[in-house]
């Protein structure tokens, strides 16, 4: 996890352990110093002044003993008042002292001086009560010296007893501060000498590590520089190489774009043409409908004229059948006049003129007969015309059905094509239209190319830009490199 | 174009029938001969018309029962019963499809019928037409001479000699007849 961090990280660590073992330092050496003032200021506040108390206790003592001397010998009030205020001054000090009395040796000492003053002050009460009472000097002195004086050594005796104990106590305290201080010296100076090593470590460790990571970062950088070196030349020639293809291109995009309006110009005629063909589609259509209806006209005229023929058909059959008759007759008028002529000769010189009638009659017949015949073969040559006149109006018939059939699928292809033209004419104008957003888009399509060559000539100069940051670079590592090594070295 | 022609062809008619009134007499009998031009399985023949009694057709033929070939049956003529005999097969063509159209009585008193299939006309020719034919006297049983006509030679058959055959043929005699 440490090899991660930053040198930021690293050396704010190191001077954070740093501060952190001066901030110990200067705790424990704050430590010291309090533990030796509060020493000092026991030694000053408890026993000094308990030392001063006691010294004040004395001359309480003494301006008592003033005071009840001095009223012995005067009896005058106001040193009665004098002894009254030494008591109180007296017992104000003895209350100080208690307050600040904290052994148990101060405790009683403090007790047997309180009691050693009341048993001194009724002595001094009994006595000068005696001297109230007009007794003698002798009587005043003897008991004086019988029982204030004992008192006033025992009060002496406490009192000196508890100068005695607070001097010590004083020396004592003395010694524990001194002894105090010169712990948290040696404390401090261990402790320093402790941190001056752990800095010196510290320093060693981030030296080394931040040399060697430094040394390493420097050897990437330089290797990357290369790299970056050799990037940037390659891209400057792709650059170069680029702007030579977007110039190539420009011009092809510039080709196409005339392309693509000769396109659109071409798409506009097909349009227009489109629409010419179109009309003359419809009119063609309209035409052909005529033109199929004169067709359905014919085709009735010739169905009229089929059945008029095949109504000269069978009219010529019954001329045939009548003919047929009537050659049966001619026939029939030849074998009489034959047989007339037959009969006449038969008659002898009688018959002769008969014979002439049966020969014009027999001649009559051969007439007849022979236009029967005549008849007959111009019957024939009518039925003959006439089959043939409805057999070619029967293919004429079924020519117009051709006709007609050919002209509805001509009609039909009219509009197929009119429908095709219109088709045609809508893609056309989609041509058009799809050709000149085509050129639009081109044109735009031949700004951004212009743009991108553009940007590729300022890529080709930032390679260059970038080749040289990245020469300046190596040499910047190298001598970074050099300084990181001879430090290392150092 | 064909209306005149009918027209020209009625007002020839009309002339040939008017001439025949004005104009004389024709020829002397004797001078010409009448003849029937007839086919007979398809060869021309001519018929003299002195030689038969009648020209007869579509009369109906009712077959009987005979050894004789040429004998198509018999046939009511002119209120009486007549044997029909086949032209074709008397002058050797034998025998042929279909029922003849056309006949020719001979004879008036115990009449026979020649019947053939084709009748092409009645023709007039003077008697300097017809002559003697050796070779075809030498061919034909019953022709010896032949007529010179504008539609070609026709052989003239002997119709008395058809007719006296037949009756041979069929011992048909008058005494019989007669009895």
């Amino acid at each position: 996890m440490v090899r991660t961090w930053t040198f930021g990280k690293k050396i704010a660590a190191g001077f954070a352990a740093v501060v952190v073992l001066s901030m110990i330092i200067s705790a424990i050496a704050v430590y010291a110093l309090k533990t030796v003032v509060a020493s000092k200021d026991r030694i000053i506040e408890v026993n000094a002044q308990n030392l001063v108390e006691a010294e004040k206790l004395r001359g309480a003592t003494e301006r008592k003993g003033g005071a009840a001397r001095g009223y012995l010998l005067t009896r005058e009030e106001r040193f009665v008042e004098q002894l009254s205020s030494a008591r109180a001054d007296f017992s104000a000090t003895i209350k100080r002292v208690r307050v600040v009395a904290t052994t148990d040796e101060d405790k009683r000492l403090v007790d047997q001086i309180e009691r050693a003053e009341s048993e001194h002050q009724a002595a001094l009460d009994r006595v000068i009560a005696l001297r109230k009472t007009e007794a003698t000097l002798d009587a005043l002195s003897q008991a004086f010296e019988s029982e204030v004086v004992p008192k006033r050594d025992a009060l002496d005796q406490a009192v000196a007893s508890f100068a005695t104990l607070e001097e010590r106590l004083l020396e004592e305290g003395k010694k524990t501060a001194t002894d105090t201080a010169s712990s948290a010296t040696a404390a401090v100076g261990i402790v320093s000498f402790a941190a001056v090593l752990l800095a010196i470590g510290i320093a060693l460790v981030l030296t080394r590590t931040l040399s060697r990571q430094v040394g390493s970062a420097v050897q990437h950088v330089q290797s990357s520089s290369s790299e970056l070196q050799t990037a940037a030349n390659q891209q400057a020639t792709g650059a170069k190489e680029q702007s030579t293809a977007m110039n190539e291109i420009t011009t092809t995009i510039s080709e196409l774009l005339a392309t693509s309006k000769q396109i659109a110009e071409s798409a506009q005629r097909v349009a227009h043409i489109a629409e010419e063909t179109a009309k003359g589609a419809r009119s063609g259509e309209q035409t052909v409908a005529n033109a199929n209806e004169s067709i359905g006209g014919i085709k009735r005229q010739v169905d009229l004229i089929v059945t008029h023929m095949l109504d000269l058909g069978k009219k010529s059959q019954q001329i045939g059948g009548i003919l047929e008759i009537i050659n049966e007759l001619a026939e029939q008028t030849n074998i009489l006049a034959i047989n007339a002529t037959i009969e006449a000769a038969g008659a002898g010189e009688a018959g002769k003129r008969f014979a002439v009638v049966a020969d014009e009659i027999r001649k009559l017949a051969d007439r007849v007969g022979g236009s029967t015949k005549e008849i007959r073969g111009l019957i024939d040559e009518i039925r003959a015309a006439v089959n043939t006149t409805v057999m070619t109006t029967e293919g004429g018939t079924k020519a117009v059905d051709a006709g007609a059939r050919q002209f509805s699928e001509v009609a039909m292809a009219f509009k197929q094509i009119a429908s095709l033209v219109g088709t045609t004419t809508e893609a056309a104008r989609e041509i058009e239209l799809s050709t000149k957003q085509q050129t639009t888009a081109v044109e735009q399509v031949n700004i951004a190319v212009a743009n991108v060559a553009q940007a590729t000539r300022e890529t080709e100069a930032s390679s260059n830009q970038t080749f040289q940051t990245a020469s300046q670079l190596t040499g910047l590592s190298r001598d970074l490199m050099r300084l990181v090594q001879s430090q290392a070295s150092a | 174009m064909t209306e005149p022609v009918v027209e020209s062809t009625a007002a020839a008619l009309r002339r040939a029938f008017d001439l025949s009134f004005a104009s004389p007499p024709s020829a002397a009998a004797h001078e010409v001969d009448d003849l029937l031009a007839i086919h007979v399985a398809g060869n021309p023949y001519a018929i003299r018309l002195r030689e038969i009694a009648a020209m007869i057709s579509g009369r109906r033929v009712v077959p009987v029962p005979s050894a004789a070939n040429a004998l198509l049956g018999v046939a009511g003529i002119r209120g009486g019963v007549v044997p029909v005999f086949s032209l074709a097969s008397i002058l050797g063509y034998g025998p042929v499809s279909g029922a003849p159209r056309w006949m020719v009585l001979c004879g008036t008193e115990d009449p026979i019928a020649l019947a053939f299939s084709e009748f092409d006309g009645y023709v007039r020719l003077p008697r300097s037409s017809l002559h003697v034919d050796e070779a075809l006297r030498a061919t034909r049983e019953y022709a010896s001479e032949v007529a010179s006509t504008d539609a070609g030679a026709r052989a003239v058959i002997d119709i008395p000699l058809v007719v006296a055959t037949i009756r041979k043929r069929s011992g048909h005699h008058r005494p019989a007849r007669e009895q």
